[in-house]
């Protein structure tokens, strides 16, 4: 069995596959929306209530 | 099947854009210096255009006849690139007489809101759009693989992120014209709402994709 590349996890069957996806990818944007709509949200209620 | 927009066609609208901004930022501030004058509507359109960089995305996920758009807007995002540059660079004629390292040094105290220094966010968001301009080509994205491509490129919401509070801390802190907060709120959020509906909407369509998946191989 040959060793996995750099930078890759080994799925079930025990072939590399490689961190970054597309699937990573699209989580980490999910994220960040969320975390950016939740900041923007904040700052706009502590200028209204300030 | 969708028509595309040509390149050329698609150029002459964003360079008339441009135009047409300049002569209705000149009507609407007419006692401003014209270099100043000059200067801020680049950033204002800088800022726009890259809102609806931003928006051509998630609104071919949500809307089909928006992905013709996504053709153009390698385009957009580059002509944005220089328009921000230009923005940049009167400004930092302007403030600093081409002194990059005043810029980040002034007003030094990142402490509070009141006094940070928000012309260091529009460098950092300047720095993150030239680095995207410069690999906005097929062979970027040859050399540099996919994923790390796209990643590099994802840092535009850095950028876009540290740009609303470039302009909330400085333009917005000292504009005259209320009207302005809200249509600058209206932009972000628009541009915040239509990216978390699309990307559940592409995580409520891999999930369906999944679960019909499992359920044609788990059948007896």
């Amino acid at each position: 069995m040959s060793e996995p590349e750099r930078g890759s996890v080994v799925d079930g069957q025990n072939r590399a596959q490689p961190c970054l996806t597309r699937e990573v990818l699209r989580k980490i944007h999910l994220v960040y929306f969320v975390l950016l709509a939740l900041t923007l949200a904040t700052v706009a209620l502590i200028e209204i209530l300030a | 099947m969708t028509r595309l927009i040509p390149k050329k066609y698609f150029d002459a609208i964003m360079v008339l854009g441009a135009i047409l901004f300049q002569l209705l930022w000149y009507i609407a501030h007419p006692s401003q210096e014209p270099i100043v004058r000059i200067s801020h509507a680049f950033g204002v359109l800088a800022f726009l255009y890259l809102s609806l960089v931003l928006l051509i995305g998630p609104a071919g996920k949500l809307w089909p006849w928006a992905t013709r758009l996504v053709y153009n807007r390698r385009h957009f995002g580059v002509f944005t690139f220089f328009l921000a540059l230009c923005h940049g660079l009167l400004q930092d004629y302007l403030t600093f007489n081409f002194n990059v390292l005043a810029l980040v040094g002034q007003w030094s105290d990142y402490r509070h809101a009141a006094s940070f220094p928000f012309a260091t966010l529009g460098l950092f968001a300047l720095i993150v759009l030239m680095a995207m301009a410069a690999t906005s080509w097929d062979w970027a994205v040859k050399l540099l693989h996919f994923t790390r491509w796209k990643l590099l490129h994802m840092c535009v919401y850095l950028a876009y992120t540290a740009l609303i509070f470039h302009i909330w801390l400085g333009a917005l802190a000292y504009t005259d014209w209320p009207v302005l907060k809200y249509l600058f709120d209206l932009l972000v959020g628009l541009v915040v709402l239509t990216h978390l509906g699309a990307a559940l909407k592409v995580r409520s369509q891999q999930r369906k994709i999944r679960e019909n998946t499992w359920n044609s191989t788990t059948k007896p």
